[in-house]
C-alpha cells in the first residue's frame, strides 16, 4: 500500500503517542492497521531508518532517547520507551535534539585569532598551537598559570582525559566544571552529612513516596518527565500530598497541597523549625538515631540534646517572622513530614545557588535521618540535577579542583598514589593542593595569574555572575574553546577554537541523578572537520610529550575502561559496567561491582554490596563511608542571602529557566523555529508591585544592581511573591548575570545565583 | 506543513472539559482519554513555531492541564511520498 507523506507521519504520531502510553494501536480501524512495529513498539518505515540507543543532552534526569538516523543523517527523536527513566516520555527540548545535530551554527573547522579576528585553520595549526603555548606558560609561569574549565554535558570519557592531561602531567588542580555554579552545594551536602556524594535512593522511590516535600525547585519546567512521574503517583493515589518551598509560584504548584511561598533566601529557619516540631511532637524514629546517626554543629561533635537545646529559638512563629510565611503552614508541613510514612525530598537550584547551599543541604538531610525516612522504599532526600551528566562526569569522574575519580580527593596522598598508579605518573605530579574553584580561576583570569585556559563545551562568558567583573580577563588571557556551535559568547572572545563532534555524532557514558550510568551509541559520522572531544584532548597531550600514556585512548571505550578501573572497590564501583554490557541495557545504578550485579536501588542498607553485615551488626543503615558508619545530623544556623534588600536596593531579585530554554540557548537557540518561538527576555513582576511602579506587562522596566544594569520586559503575574522579581537567564543578547552576585558558599564555593538585591525602574 | 502528537496530561476532573476545549482549537484533532487523564492531541501547523506556543498555550491556560509532552514530529514538506508496508 502506499500513503502520502502526511498520512504517514499522522500514522507515525499516533502510534508515538499511543506507545508511549502504553496503549494498543488507536487506529486500529484505519488505513493505518497492521504497519510494522519492532521490538521497541514503534513504526518502522521500510526505507531503513535506524533507531540508535542514547541518552537525552539536556537535564540530569537522564531520559532514554532513541536517535534516528537515515543516510548518515538524522532524521527525528523519540522517547527510549524500554527505558525505566522515562517509558518513552520526553519534554518539549529533548524533542528537538536532531535539529541540533545539523544547525547552521555548527563550528566546522578549528579556528585561530590573527589580527584580532578568527580565521580558519587546520587541525595540525590550531594543535600545535595550544600545545606549544601550554607548554611556554608552564615553562615560564608553572602549571598553576594553566587551567582547565569543562563540563556537565561533556561525556564522563572527556572529562576524565581532560582530568589526566592537566592534574596527572601538566600537574594543576586547576580543573573545574560548570557543575560548580549548580550542583556543588548538593556534593557538600551529600559528604557532609553521608560521607559520600550522591542520593542514597534512587527514581525507584517517586514511585512509592506518599509526600513529596520539593524545595527550590520547579520540577516542571526544570525535569518535566520525573513531575509527570510524581503526577501519575499523586493521581494515582490520591493521598500522596505534595509540599513546595519557593519564593514563587510555578507549574509545580498545580500538584501542590501545600506552597510555603517564602523570601529568597530565608528558609533555613523554616526547615529547622520543622526539625524542632518532629522532635517535640515525637514524630522521630528514635531507633534509628541511635542506630545510625551523629550529631555535629559543624566544628565538633554535639549530644542530641544539645541539638534540641540549638533548634530551641526556631519556633514556627520565629521561622514565619524570618520567611515571611504563615506560622500554622510550617507546622501543617512539619506534621504532613511526620505523619506520612515514605516521605522524598527533591531539591534543585533554589538550595544549591545560595550562600548558604550547603548548610540548607544539611538541614534537608536532617529531617530524614531524624525520622529515619532514608534508604527504605519511596523515602529519600534527593537532590536534582540540572546537567546530564554533571553526577557522572565531574562528580564521579572528579572534574572539580579539589577531587581525583572516584570520589577521590586531591588533598590525600593515598588517593593521589592510587589514581597516579592509574595513569602511570608519579605521584609527585598530582599536587596536594586543591586549584582554583570556579569563580577563583575566572577572577585569576583577570589578575594574570592563570594565563592560559581551555573551556570545553560550556559557555562561562554567559554564565559566570558579575559577568563585567570577569569578561576581562577570559578577553586577556589565552584560552581555547571546544565547542560544537559558534558563535557564543566565549567562542567568540576565544583564541583558538576547536570544532568538537556534538551528541549523536560520538560515543560515550552519561551518569544521572540516580547514580546511573547509561551508554551513549554513536549514530552519525562527524559534522564537517570537527572531532570527539578526547580525541582533541589526547592530541594536545601527545603534542605537550605525554604520549605513552595518551597513545592508548583510541577509542572511548579505552578511555572507559580505563576509568572504570579507578573505581574499583570504591563506593561508587562501576567496575561491573563495561561498554559490553551498558550497550546492552538501559544504564546501570552503582555501585556495581561485577558484570553479574544488577545494579543498587539504595545505599547503606541490604541490597548495597557494599554494606558491612559485620559492622552494621543488625542496625539497617551503616554509613560506611564515615569512620563510625553514622551520618550526621547537623546544628546549622539559618542564615540570610549574602546581599539582603535595602532601601537603596528594596527588590530581592532571582533567577532561572523556563521549559523550553536550556542555560545559554547554545543548543536551543540553534534552531530557527526555536529561537523566534522563543518569549523575548523578561522579568516576572507581582502585580501588587507592578500596580505601585505603574509597570504594565510589556512596559520596558530597567533592573539595577550594584553590579551593573538590564532592560527587559515585563510581564506581570502572579508568580513572584510581592518585593521579589524573576528573570529567566537564558538569552544572550540580554545577560542577566551582570546583574548577579559572584559570592560563594564558603564550602562549596557555589554563587548565589538565586538572590541579589535590585531595584526596578519603568523606563 | 508540521504533524505533531502531543499527550496532554491532566487532573482527572478537568478531563471532559479540556477534551472539549482542545477540540476548539483549529488544526487539532484528539484521539481520546486513555489511561484515566491522558488525551492524544495530533496536531498540524505551519510551522513549528506555531506548534511550540500551542503547546506552552496548552501548559499554561487550561485549567487542569498538569502538563503537555511531544511524541512526535515531522515535516511534510519532503516530496516523495513514504510507502508503508502492509502486513495485512
Amino acid at each position: 500500500m502506499s500513503l502520502s507523506r502526511r498520512d504517514f507521519l499522522r500514522a507515525s504520531a499516533l502510534s508515538a503517542a499511543a506507545t508511549t502510553l502504553g496503549i494498543g494501536s488507536i487506529f486500529s480501524n484505519t488505513a493505518f492497521a497492521g504497519m510494522k512495529i519492532d521490538k521497541n513498539q514503534f513504526m518502522e518505515d521500510s526505507k531503513g531508518v535506524k533507531w540508535h540507543k542514547s541518552v537525552c543532552r539536556f537535564c540530569g534526569v537522564g531520559c532514554g532517547v532513541m536517535l534516528g538516523t537515515k543516510n548518515g543523517k538524522p532524521i527525528g527523536i523519540r522517547g527510549d520507551k524500554e527505558n525505566t527513566v522515562n517509558n518513552g516520555l520526553l519534554c518539549v527540548k529533548g524533542f528537538y535534539l536532531n535539529k541540533m545535530i545539523t544547525a547552521k551554527n555548527r563550528l566546522l573547522y578549528p579556528m585561530i585569532r590573527k589580527n584580532g579576528k578568527l580565521t580558519r585553520a587546520t587541525w595540525d595549526e590550531a594543535l600545535d598551537l595550544v600545545a606549544s603555548k601550554f607548554t611556554e606558560i608552564k615553562e615560564k609561569h608553572g602549571p598553576d598559570a594553566l587551567a582547565f574549565y569543562g563540563s556537565g554535558q561533556a561525556e564522563t570519557e572527556e572529562t576524565y582525559v581532560a582530568n589526566k592531561l592537566f592534574k596527572g602531567h601538566i600537574g594543576t588542580n586547576n580543573v573545574e566544571g560548570n557543575p560548580r555554579l549548580c550542583m556543588a552545594s548538593a556534593v557538600g551536602g551529600y559528604v557532609s552529612t553521608f560521607g559520600a556524594d550522591e542520593p542514597v535512593g534512587t527514581y525507584d522511590d517517586i514511585d512509592k513516596c506518599d509526600l513529596f516535600f520539593i524545595v527550590g525547585s520547579n520540577t516542571s519546567e526544570a525535569h518535566p518527565v520525573l513531575y509527570d512521574r510524581i503526577v501519575i503517583r499523586k493521581r494515582k493515589n490520591p493521598n500522596v500530598k505534595v509540599v513546595i518551598i519557593d519564593p514563587r509560584k510555578t507549574p509545580t504548584n498545580k500538584i501542590a497541597d501545600l506552597h510555603l511561598q517564602v523570601i529568597p533566601g530565608y528558609d533555613l529557619a523554616i526547615i529547622n523549625a520543622i526539625a524542632k516540631i518532629l522532635i517535640d511532637e515525637n514524630f522521630i524514629d528514635k531507633k534509628f538515631i541511635e542506630d545510625s546517626v551523629a550529631f555535629s554543629d559543624g566544628k565538633k561533635k554535639i549530644t542530641f540534646d544539645e541539638y534540641k537545646k540549638f533548634l530551641e529559638k526556631y519556633t514556627p512563629e520565629y521561622a514565619a517572622k524570618q520567611c515571611g510565611v504563615n506560622a500554622k503552614d510550617i507546622v501543617k508541613a512539619a506534621r504532613l513530614f511526620g505523619e506520612t510514612p515514605r516521605v522524598m525530598s527533591m531539591w534543585c537550584m533554589g538550595v544549591n545557588q545560595r550562600v548558604a547551599g550547603v548548610f540548607l543541604n544539611n538541614l534537608i538531610h536532617n529531617l530524614h535521618l531524624l525520622t529515619g525516612k532514608i534508604g527504605k522504599d519511596g523515602c529519600d532526600s534527593f537532590s536534582l540535577t540540572g546537567q546530564p551528566n554533571a553526577c557522572g562526569g565531574v562528580r564521579e569522574g572528579g572534574g572539580l579542583c579539589h577531587l581525583l575519580p572516584g570520589h577521590r580527593l586531591v588533598a590525600k596522598e593515598q588517593h593521589r598514589k592510587e589514581i597516579a598508579k592509574i595513569w602511570n605518573v608519579p605521584p609527585e605530579n598530582i599536587a596536594p593542593k586543591p586549584g582554583k574553584h570556579t569563580v577563583a580561576m575566572f577572577e585569576a583570569l583577570t589578575t594574570g595569574d592563570i594565563k592560559g585556559i581551555y573551556i570545553l563545551c560550556t559557555n562561562p562568558a554567559q554564565s559566570i555572575p558579575n559577568l563585567n567583573k570577569y569578561l576581562k580577563g577570559m578577553r586577556d588571557s589565552f584560552m581555547v574553546v571546544a565547542e560544537s556551535f559558534h558563535p557564543s559568547e566565549t567562542s567568540e572572545v576565544a583564541d583558538v577554537l576547536l570544532p568538537a563532534s556534538f551528541w549523536g555524532e560520538k560515543e560515550g557514558v552519561y551518569g544521572c541523578t540516580e547514580r546511573r550510568s547509561q551508554h551513549m551509541a554513536k549514530a552519525l559520522p562527524n559534522s564537517g572537520e570537527s572531532r570527539w572531544d578526547g580525541f582533541i584532548l589526547a592530541d594536545i597531550a601527545k603534542r605537550m610529550g605525554y604520549v605513552e600514556n595518551f597513545e592508548h585512548f583510541t577509542s572511548a571505550e579505552a578511555v572507559w575502561s580505563e576509568y572504570i578501573t579507578c573505581t574499583e572497590g570504591k563506593d561508587m564501583d562501576l567496575t561491573g559496567a563495561p561498554y559490553s554490557r551498558l550497550k546492552e541495557v538501559r544504564g546501570l545504578r552503582w555501585p556495581v561491582p561485577d558484570v553479574n550485579h544488577p545494579g543498587t536501588t539504595h545505599r547503606f542498607t541490604e541490597g548495597d554490596p557494599y554494606f558491612p553485615k559485620d559492622k552494621a551488626a543488625g542496625k539497617r543503615m551503616y554509613f560506611y563511608t564515615k569512620p563510625d558508619g553514622r551520618a550526621v545530623i547537623f546544628a546549622r544556623p539559618d542564615k540570610g542571602p549574602e546581599e539582603p534588600t535595602s532601601s537603596e536596593y528594596p527588590i530581592a531579585l532571582t533567577t532561572g529557566r523556563i521549559l523550553e530554554q536550556w542555560h545559554t540557548m547554545t543548543m536551543t537557540g540553534q534552531v530557527p523555529e526555536l529561537v523566534r518561538s522563543s518569549p523575548r527576555p523578561y522579568v516576572e513582576i507581582n502585580p501588587a508591585d507592578a500596580k505601585e511602579w505603574g509597570v504594565s506587562t510589556r512596559d520596558k522596566v530597567k533592573m539595577i544592581t550594584k553590579r551593573g544594569s538590564l532592560i527587559v520586559e515585563a510581564k506581570v503575574v502572579d508568580r513572584p511573591r510581592k518585593g521579589t522579581i524573576f528573570v529567566p537567564w537564558h538569552w544572550p543578547e540580554s545577560l542577566t548575570n551582570i546583574l548577579t552576585i559572584d559570592a560563594v558558599d564558603p564550602g562549596s564555593k557555589e554563587p548565589e545565583y538565586k538572590v541579589a538585591a535590585c531595584r526596578v525602574e519603568k523606563v | 506543513m508540521i504533524v505533531a502528537s502531543l499527550i496532554v496530561k491532566c487532573d482527572p476532573a478537568y478531563v471532559n472539559e479540556i477534551v472539549i476545549k482542545l477540540n476548539k482549537i483549529p488544526d487539532l484533532t484528539t484521539y481520546g482519554v486513555h489511561k484515566g487523564n491522558n488525551i492524544i492531541a495530533l496536531i498540524e501547523a505551519e510551522t513549528e513555531v506555531q506548534l511550540k506556543e500551542l503547546s506552552r498555550y496548552i501548559s499554561s491556560e487550561f485549567e487542569g492541564v498538569m502538563g503537555t509532552y511531544p511524541t512526535f514530529i515531522g515535516n511534510d514538506d519532503v516530496k516523495e511520498p513514504l510507502s508503508i508496508e502492509n502486513n495485512n
